[in-house]
């Protein structure tokens, strides 16, 4: 029985094993927060150990930790609770780097962890809203590949919006 | 090292669903990929619900309609776009855009009333003018039918069908002492038709107000009966969008005649009804009553008191819209048309500084969108 139950049924526990060979032992209901782990329980029923050789340990463990806080603040839902959750959540984005913050989206997106799906896109947003053209384009490394005029054209038409 | 570039093409426009539209519409002389992306998501009518679902529980805008001094015959509309910056506990920070939607030879001023799904209905006695300012999308609506001049313009209600997926408008109007009412339905109707008018008493209706929401289907109206000082009877008239019925709702009831009345949007399937002191009465409570409109809408008079408001620091003020994803704070105007934001759990109050001085003020809660106008 681990410590952090509070339910008196026993909670069956997964071993979920990273692309590098790192294993980690939660909760089904820490890791069915995940879509994905959730169809394979579902399906497979009986197996215990689950191989995710998209997904590298490091990464596996942020998410599985964010799944964790997820799933223990929702045993009671009330309020109060939400407002925790939207706190760590703010907590949880808030110092990652861009190489961490595109692995762990990969990772989330593999997953189908929908709602940390939603937290970090909404963070890679905020990094540019409001920003200009050039400032996307050295924030994500990207180049133009329009042909000379192309683009002054595009902006012309749609001018407004670049007030 | 992971890039921006390793995303695959769900994340991006999972990414692409949280900007504001015009940022959006910026991006799509970022790169040739980005180009055809965002050209393709704006038409996507999934794309774009996701995008309306995320915003109304993000941003926080407000249109404002104001005079820019009292001599000023026309009317100025101006977007209020205000940041929730938590940590600043003081000020809000805010970026203003002037909204000219279209100038009219003829008309004096169109008047913005509410918006449903980022769409703004103006309306100019009979010209009615639908647009979305996020994405500088109009349309102009064909001529009511009964349009000459005897026939005023009473109120006007704009909303979505989310049954038939379309858009309609709803024009009361005067006739010979009798009130009518027309429809008009985006994309599929040609001109108007006119639809059966069922409420009692009717003559007690003709009294407009600035004071109209729509929410969850719903068109609702704060209409003032039998117009006298001392004994203004006022109800929440109410226009499903999909059946095309009117109701009446009765105000919750003993409210003291020392208070004014404004009705708004409260979060996604409720509305707010303020009663604010009179000026003279400053040192009354303002009192809020919510209504859940989501349990059938069919007829709904289920008012509940949520909370007084004391004075604030001694400050007369009057209740304007709500704002952002948590619908806690409130933003409020004083005498002198300033703009503060009143949280409604923490009782905290923040305010606004804008600059240049205006004489009056109006104003609603709008979420900026991607709807397009067919």
């Amino acid at each position: 029985m681990s410590s952090s139950s509070t339910t008196t049924t026993t909670t069956r526990l997964l071993m979920l094993k990273a692309s590098d060979g790192v294993t980690f032992e939660v909760e089904e209901a820490v890791a069915t927060k995940l879509g994905a782990i959730n169809n394979m329980v579902e399906e497979e029923g009986s197996e215990d150990l689950i191989c995710l050789p998209n997904v590298n340990g490091k990464f596996l463990g942020m998410v599985l930790e964010w799944c964790k806080k997820h799933a223990n603040n929702n045993t009671n839902s009330d309020k109060g609770n939400d407002e925790v959750n939207k706190w760590w959540d703010k907590e949880f984005v808030m110092d990652l780097d861009q190489n961490t913050l595109y692995h762990l989206l990969m990772a989330a997106d593999y997953l189908s962890g929908t709602e940390l799906v939603d937290l970090l896109t909404e963070k890679v947003a905020s990094m540019i809203r409001g920003k200009k053209v050039e400032e996307i384009r050295e924030t994500f490394k990207i180049k133009s590949d329009f042909l000379p005029g192309q683009e002054e054209e595009i902006r012309k038409k749609n001018s407004w919006a670049f007030e | 090292m992971a890039s921006f570039a390793d995303l695959p093409e769900e994340v991006v426009v999972e990414i692409m669903s949280w900007l504001p539209p015009e940022s959006l519409l910026r991006f799509i002389c970022v790169s040739k990929s980005w180009y055809v992306l965002i050209n393709s998501l704006v038409k996507n009518t999934k794309f774009v619900a996701k995008h309306l679902y995320n915003s109304s529980n993000k941003s926080s805008s407000l249109v404002l309609m104001c005079l820019k001094n009292k001599y000023s015959k026309t009317q100025h509309h101006e977007i209020l776009t205000i940041y929730n910056d938590e940590d600043n506990t003081e000020q809000l920070s805010y970026a203003a855009k002037d909204f000219e939607p279209h100038k009219l030879p003829g008309t004096k001023f169109f008047s913005a009333q509410s918006h449903c799904n980022g769409i703004i209905c103006l309306i100019s006695n009979h010209n009615i003018l639908l647009c979305n300012p996020a994405t500088r999308g109009k349309k102009f609506l064909p001529n009511p039918c009964f349009h000459r001049d005897l026939f005023m313009t009473i109120r006007v209600g704009f909303g979505y069908d989310s049954i038939h997926n379309v858009y309609k408008v709803v024009r009361v109007f005067g006739f010979f002492g009798d009130l009518r009412a027309e429809v008009h339905t985006l994309g599929s109707d040609t001109c108007w038709r006119e639809i059966k008018m069922e409420i009692e008493n009717k003559d007690d209706y003709y009294y407009p107000t600035s004071q109209q929401v729509y929410c969850k289907g719903v068109y609702y109206w704060l209409v003032s009966t039998k117009y006298e000082e001392h004994n203004s009877n006022q109800i929440v008239q109410s226009f499903d969008i999909h059946d095309e019925e009117f109701h009446s709702i009765p105000l919750p009831a003993h409210f003291p005649s020392v208070y004014n009345t404004v009705l708004t949007q409260w979060n996604e399937s409720s509305l707010a009804l303020f009663y604010y002191p009179k000026a003279v009465f400053a040192k009354v409570p303002i009192e809020m009553w919510g209504m859940n409109v989501s349990i059938s809408s069919k007829v709904c008079n289920n008012w509940t008191k949520h909370l007084s408001i004391a004075p604030l620091e001694g400050i007369y003020m009057i209740p304007m819209a709500f704002l952002g994803s948590d619908h806690e704070e409130l933003i409020l105007r004083d005498g002198s048309l300033r703009l503060f934001a009143y949280n409604l759990l923490t009782k905290k109050v923040r305010s606004l500084h804008r600059r240049g001085a205006i004489a009056w003020l109006h104003g609603f809660g709008y979420v900026k969108s991607l709807v397009q106008l067919t």
